[in-house]
């Protein structure tokens, strides 16, 4: 017997963390906030829409006490957008992390 | 044959000189019966064409890239590395939603095919009018999956679920494995993280892929996100220090949050 299901499947386990994260463009960079991440992608609100499928530079700070750190650490990604919803006066931007570098 | 190209991908064939269709289909299967049968299944839809068909992984693959097709109905047996294969197909064509054929699918390989951004999975014994059903589904954005298969999907988010919620003392660590998980959490390379703590980097390596399994990651990025929820690191002085508590991190907390507090401005 075959059935259909309606499950949100994804790649990897999204962890709810707000963490400030930097946009940059070309006009120069855009602070948003993280909704939540996961090692596949990364949900931000912010201030800007973006088209669907195009590739975004973000860094995201990882602060230094959660990582057994003297000094923040910078997630240095490069993603798609795959999807940009209006919410509260904000835009919540979906994007898959194609790459990313730890960087201290 | 590498690709065979449909004759007009666009338009149905039908006498009324066809209407434009909203689902494109490319069929990568190593039998022509089963291409063929496909085909023709296909053929009587309205809302559906067939693209292209193809017989190996690498056309499979051109295929995608070739065509804007929405939907690929690939056969897993055409490739001898079907995971990374997929993973590519998707990561090449994010709009294309690959739905799978398999012999008989097995829990892991349903949980893995689905995790990797499979959208379906059916066997070669469907139904086909079932076959219609979920090429349109899953061009809907569903998931197209047998009862069994779905128990195994549930199954596999209870178990994660569960490793999520358990605490981190409920995770024995040893002081070694945290020196190197705060080495990768601050950006350190396998080489660096290694000559911090005094062994080599195919030990390092070693001590990752066993932090991984213990807790549950799959690379350096969900590993710092795991500690970070988890607050894993708290009061960890990083590596090549001492294994001893510390307060020390007082300072980069203020400093972090000056970060935070000017982001929210």
């Amino acid at each position: 017997m075959t059935t259909e299901a309606k499950i949100e499947l994804r790649g990897a386990v999204r962890f709810p963390v707000h963490l400030p994260v930097a946009l940059h463009e070309d006009g120069g960079t855009q602070i948003a906030e993280t909704e939540n991440i996961s090692a596949g992608g990364v949900l931000i609100n912010c201030g800007v829409d973006y088209a669907v499928g195009s590739t975004i530079e973000f860094s995201i700070c990882m602060p230094a006490q959660s990582l057994g750190s003297d000094h923040d650490v910078q997630l240095e990604c490069v993603g798609r957008v795959v999807r940009a919803t209006p919410a509260d006066g904000k835009v919540a931007v979906g994007a898959i992390i194609d790459e990313y570098h730890i960087s201290r | 044959m590498a690709i065979r190209q449909e004759a007009n991908p666009l338009l149905h064939s039908d006498e009324e000189g066809g209407l434009p269709s909203s689902i494109r289909v490319i069929i990568a299967d190593s039998e022509p019966i089963f291409r063929v049968g496909v085909r023709k299944i296909l053929a009587l839809e309205r809302d559906v064409c067939v693209v292209a068909q193809v017989e190996t992984e690498a056309s499979a693959m051109e295929a995608a890239n070739q065509f804007e097709a929405d939907v690929l109905l690939f056969e897993c047996g055409l490739s001898d590395t079907p995971y990374p294969l997929i993973s590519s197909l998707i990561a090449t064509a994010p709009s294309l939603k690959v739905v799978l054929v398999i012999a008989e699918p097995t829990e892991e390989e349903t949980v893995e095919f689905l995790r990797r951004g499979v959208r379906g999975i059916v066997t070669r014994s469907i139904a086909p009018e079932m076959l219609v059903k979920c090429l349109r589904k899953v061009h809907a954005g569903e998931t197209w999956l047998d009862n069994q298969a779905v128990n195994w999907v549930i199954e596999a988010y209870r178990t994660q679920a569960s490793r999520l919620s358990s605490s981190r003392q409920r995770v024995k660590l040893s002081a070694k494995e945290i020196q190197i998980i705060a080495g990768v959490t601050q950006g350190l390379r396998n080489k660096d993280i290694a000559v911090d703590v005094g062994t080599t980097e195919q030990v390092v390596k070693n001590y990752l892929r066993k932090i991984y399994d213990k807790l549950g990651v799959s690379d350096r990025l969900e590993l710092a996100l795991y500690c970070m929820h988890h607050r894993l690191l708290d009061h960890h002085p990083g590596p090549g220090a001492p294994m001893v508590e510390t307060n020390a991190v007082g300072e980069a907390a203020a400093s972090m949050s000056n970060l935070w507090n000017a982001t929210r401005k």
